[in-house]
């Protein structure tokens, strides 16, 4: 009845699909909220060593604020939504601990080694997603793959289900990425 | 840097990574041919082969820890009334859970405070969180953990302050003492006489398992954490009783029931799955399924669709495994017999018989199979201990497979089915033409005093509503007043039994209203529809109270059979068929009960029927699978009605035995098994002398379906005599009664059929005449109904037919204004009812129909666009059905049309336009 009864969460998150800037706003810190309260809990239930596989947070995330609008329209959405919470989060947390290091060369590698392992905190978060900001200006698409999948989780169908593509092409369009993104971050001969 | 901008090369690179590297060298020699951009491309392929594992595990992954124990938490050391916070405990469903401890006291007692946490929809989590509190107020069980105040902050956020419950969660608890099975059982049963209190005070906790079930030192269990319960009573300050219904999806899945997994209603026998499982863990050390994954999709579909292991065969497997949290556990029959029973023979032995069908009883994927209370649970469990004999039996091969919860294949089409169009009208008419024709007096005097309406009490609604005004506007009022009434008289339902009943009653008659089952027409089957789930959300807390007697069992048997019908109707064929199960199973139950009671097998012929219904769907769109189970329902419901119908003159069980051969046969004719079906009709014929038994209105929609089985058969010959002939019905039924609207919409309904079918076989100016006059009648009607949507869809068939007529007659102008009015009607139908999918599908034709009247008009351009729209909405439908026979063959035909007129350009005629056939719509 009333016309100005507080939004939704699934309103909200039609709205800011629709394009609708102040929806998405509005949005953000709710997701943003979840995920970190999620992450805590998972780590508070879980025996130590487990590796939290990202995508069932945000799954999760996405069931207990949508509830009974949780469908595959809008879910699609919500994932691309909760990717870039992910990034937010995991990027102040590193920059507010200060384990960045920073300015470029911050990806420790040689050419024998595997690269980076999840544990390993030299992993530069900052450098990486200064550098993916700097894809994202030559190109959106690709740099939105890399969004969904490193920060997001995602895997390549759950990807194609947001950015209606192929899989294929996700792929392909993924290793592209991550050959510039690398290239961007070496340390310079 | 490289100067080279990333847009020219990025799908080279793309295509390069993509190659084998030795064939990466030529592809470049091709592709970039300058230096500089080969060089830059080449440097990007070293960079990628260099990167190993670069961006390979999300990024979550590895800063999840420090994350989780760097969050600030403000609740920390804070003072709350007498109480200072010492540290977080938990997550609980609507908000975080600390630890404090009573500063003031020298006993230093510890207590649990809960807290609604800040942010999204406050105002939701609020009324959640004080209906919680609510609850817990009212529960006081030595084994549930109790409430000890409540309050706010300063910042008014509200929190509740609990027992402090320090101990084990029960199944560690078990181990660690190593407790015997009878030990294990006995605990058990503790905690069940704490759920058993909790559904006798119309709480479901929703939430059972091991670590929402603590021991404390004294071995005593406190079951905790009722934060996602469900409320069964409404909550006196704000929203009435159903709205408390929708609950986010907050439990956890390993034991979850499978209703609570598919998002289905949930009720008491949900808690006796979960406490099943727990039951489980306690004798063999896992749980009844295994998951690779946690994923919710994963989790339902292995608990709804496969058995679980009975306990005596678990406990023998070896296993080796990881289990959920991520740890190697070597499982044998020795070590868990080693912290339960001792030997590992005497533990298989003692788990086998009637413990495994006692814990699979629990665990049955329907819930009216499980034990019918917590009490019945646990009673069993008592008589196994004194060695007496249990209720549980083996399962029967009927119900094994979880047939009850089977995930339905998308390809489940809308409704529309053949008793639902216009000509057909008729079923409806037969179906509730004895109940509306004796309580629909003609009250609108009545209504017109105003005395129905005067006094607000429910009785005098309920009069009003047994003797409802014939006019669609009058009875709108009726609805919307009663409907305001209801919400209100939910707010003092409150756990008085009577009052729910009454409210069960009433919603279930407003669901019927509103879906116009007792008159004329389709009318908001979306209202009606959350009408009737009010009823049931109702009629389910009752049965959690008072179990299933009798009484209330034939109250959700009647409930359910018009919610299903609804659904059938609105083309919600999946939940339909969801709640036709269970509209059976409660029918059986009955029958078992009163076993030759006539009106239970009546309910069980019904619930057959309508089961053969929601498995048949549409039958255009239905696997012959689906047919042929849907057959066997019928088939079923025939027997049952058969020594009815011979024992008693009584119209009902005829009706009922028409009805499911009718069904039959039009499943028949579906499945193209065209010479059976004509049998069914031939057998009908014998069986009742020629229809002269059947009242008239059933002779004229035998004619009616059996014309369209000759439509199929291509006999058109015998298909006209038989339209004919149910037109004849409908005329004299006219002539007998000219003011009822029934009478009125068959017989233009029939009218309209008979001149369609005639232009087709060649009498076109007769036809059309036949057609105008019908669609005039429909035009009136409408008029003076505007409410009634039936109407609509009649013209909407109507004009179809027109302009088809039209167009073959070559006015090709005429022929577009009335599919362009067909497309309006068909345009409103579907606003109004937006689960209706047939409506849909009538619009995607009908853009069809006019891409076709514009072809032939050698309007190719008009053509082609009125086919893109076409087009488009058959995807949108595609994408709803994917299995849908009827879409696909209409989508096809438009893309067949499509690709003629692509080469149609001039204004001259074009090959195969003239073959393209005008989309029947459906009917």
């Amino acid at each position: 009845m009333a016309s100005a009864a507080p939004k939704t969460l699934t309103e909200l998150l039609l709205a800011s699909s629709q394009g609708d800037q102040n929806a998405l706003d509005e949005v953000m810190p709710v997701v943003y909220d979840e995920l970190r309260r999620l992450a805590r809990s998972y780590m508070r239930r879980e025996r130590p060593g487990h590796t939290l596989q990202t995508t069932v947070l945000v799954h999760e995330a996405y069931l207990r604020l949508l509830g009974q609008d949780a469908n595959w329209a809008n879910r699609s959405h919500f994932f691309g939504i909760a990717a870039k919470m992910m990034r937010r989060i995991l990027l102040d947390h590193a920059k507010s601990h200060g384990r960045a290091k920073r300015g470029g060369g911050a990806v420790k590698v040689t050419l024998d080694e595997p690269a980076i392992y999840s544990k390993a905190p030299d992993m530069d978060l900052v450098a990486v997603d200064e550098a993916l900001q700097r894809l994202e200006q030559v190109d959106q698409q690709r740099a939105q793959i890399v969004e969904l999948r490193f920060f997001g989780g995602l895997s390549a169908e759950e990807i194609s289900e947001v950015m209606n593509l192929s899989t294929a092409t996700i792929n392909r369009q993924w290793a592209g990425a991550r050959a510039w993104l690398y290239h961007e971050l070496k340390p310079k001969e | 840097m490289p100067t080279i901008p990333w847009d020219q090369v990025r799908e080279v690179v793309d295509a390069v990574l993509g190659l084998p590297s030795d064939q990466r060298s030529p592809y470049l020699d091709q592709a970039c041919p300058q230096p500089a951009v080969r060089r830059y491309v080449e440097s990007l392929v070293l960079s990628y082969e260099q990167a190993g594992q670069f961006l390979g595990e999300p990024a979550l992954a590895g800063h999840v820890e420090s994350l989780a124990q760097s969050e600030p938490d403000s609740w920390q050391g804070r003072r709350v009334g007498p109480y200072q916070v010492t540290e977080e405990i938990g997550e609980g469903g609507m908000g975080s859970v600390y630890r404090a401890i009573r500063v003031d006291d020298q006993y230093q007692k510890q207590v649990a405070i809960k807290v609604v946490r800040s942010g999204f929809d406050t105002r939701f989590a609020l009324n959640r969180f004080k209906a919680e509190r609510q609850i817990l107020a009212n529960l006081e069980h030595p084994n549930i953990a109790r409430l000890l105040e409540g309050g706010s902050t300063e910042d008014g956020q509200p929190y509740f302050v609990m027992e402090y419950i320090q101990g084990q969660p029960l199944d560690q608890y078990c181990d660690n003492h190593k407790l015997t099975i009878t030990e294990r059982l006995r605990l058990f049963r503790t905690v069940c006489s704490a759920a058993q209190y909790a559904h006798q005070n119309l709480v479901i906790h929703r939430d059972i398992k091991p670590n929402n079930i603590l021991v404390n030192a004294d071995g005593v269990p406190k079951l905790l954490d009722f934060g996602i319960a469900k409320i069964l009573s409404p909550e006196s300050s704000t929203s009435p009783l159903i709205q408390t219904m929708t609950m986010v999806r907050l439990f956890t899945p390993e034991y979850a029931s499978p209703e609570q997994l598919l998002d289905e209603p949930i009720t008491t026998a949900s808690d006796i799955y979960s406490l099943g499982v727990v039951l489980y863990e306690l004798l063999t050390g896992e749980r009844p399924y295994r998951f690779t994954t946690r994923k919710p999709d994963e989790i339902a579909r292995v608990v709804a669709d496969t058995d679980p292991e009975k306990p005596s065969a678990a406990v023998v497997r070896v296993e080796e495994s990881n289990d959920i949290r991520g740890e190697s556990v070597q499982r044998t029959l020795e070590t868990v017999s080693g912290t339960r029973e001792g030997s590992p023979e005497k533990l298989r032995r003692r788990l086998s018989g009637d413990l495994d069908n006692i814990v699979l009883m629990a665990l049955r994927k329907e819930p009216q199979r499980r034990y019918a209370s917590v009490e019945q649970f646990s009673e069993d469990i008592r008589r196994h201990l004194e060695g007496l004999p249990v209720i549980a039996r083996t399962d029967t091969f009927g119900y094994r497979s979880g047939k009850f919860v089977k995930r339905h294949a998308a390809g489940v089409t809308a409704a529309a089915l053949v008793v639902l169009s216009l000509t057909v009208g008729l079923a409806f008419a037969l179906r509730e033409a004895k109940i509306a024709r004796e309580q629909r007096a003609r009250a609108e005097q009545r209504f017109n005093d105003g005395r129905a309406l005067a006094k607000s009490n429910l009785s005098e609604f309920q009069d009003a509503i047994q003797n409802l005004p014939g006019s669609a506007a009058a009875r709108h009022l009726v609805i919307q007043r009663t409907l305001a009434y209801l919400d209100k008289l939910s707010h003092d339902a409150a756990g008085d039994r009577e009052i729910m009943r009454e409210l069960a009653a009433g919603y279930q008659r407003i669901g019927d209203l509103q879906g116009n089952f007792s008159g004329p027409g389709i009318g908001d089957s979306g209202a009606a529809l959350e009408s009737y789930r009010k009823a049931w959300t109702i009629r389910e807390s009752l049965a959690a109270a008072s179990g299933h007697d009798l009484a209330e069992l034939k109250s959700e048997i009647s409930l359910l059979h018009s919610y299903v019908r609804t659904l059938l109707v609105t083309g919600n064929t999946r939940d339909a068929l969801r709640m036709a199960t269970q509209q059976l199973a409660l029918a059986e139950l009955v029958a078992q009960k009163q076993p030759n009671d006539r009106d239970s097998i009546m309910d069980e012929a019904r619930a057959h029927i309508q089961m053969g219904w929601a498995q048949g769907g549409n039958g255009s769109s239905s696997s012959t699978r689906q047919l042929t189970e849907a057959m066997q329902h019928d088939r079923q419901a025939i027997e049952l009605l058969t020594p009815l119908v011979n024992q008693s003159p009584d119209s009902t069980p005829l009706t009922g035995m028409l009805q499911s051969n009718l069904d039959l046969a039009y499943h028949l004719r579906k499945n193209r098994e065209f010479e059976t079906s004509l049998k069914v009709y031939d057998a009908i014929w014998s069986k009742t002398n020629g229809l002269q038994r059947l009242p008239i209105v059933a002779q004229a929609i035998f004619y009616n379906h059996r014309a369209r089985l000759f439509d199929d058969m291509a006999d058109y010959v015998r298909a006209d005599k038989d339209n004919r002939k149910s037109w004849e019905v409908a005329q004299s039924l006219l002539k007998a009664d000219p003011d009822d609207l029934v009478n009125k919409i068959n017989a233009a309904g029939n009218l309209g059929t008979v001149g369609i079918d005639e232009a087709r076989l060649g009498h076109v100016l007769t036809g059309k005449k036949k057609l105008d006059e019908a669609i005039k009648i429909g035009e009136q009607m409408l008029a003076d109904n505007p409410y009634e949507l039936f109407y609509k869809d009649l013209l909407l068939i109507g004009y179809s037919y027109r302009g088809e007529i039209l167009c073959s007659m070559k006015d090709f102008p005429a022929a577009l204004q009335q599919y362009n009015r067909s497309l309006t009607a068909a345009t409103e139908i579907a606003q109004h009812d937006p689960g209706d999918l047939e409506s849909r599908l009538n619009i995607a034709k009908l853009h069809a129909a006019l891409g076709v009247v514009h072809a032939r008009a050698a309007q190719y351009p008009e053509a082609k666009q009125e086919f893109n729209i076409a087009r488009d909405n058959f995807q949108e439908l595609l994408r709803l059905r994917p299995q849908d026979a009827e879409v696909i063959y209409a989508s096809k035909a438009t893309q067949d049309a499509m690709a003629v007129v692509a080469n149609c350009s001039t204004q001259r005629p074009c090959k195969g336009v003239r073959e393209m056939k005008l989309p029947k719509l459906n009917n």
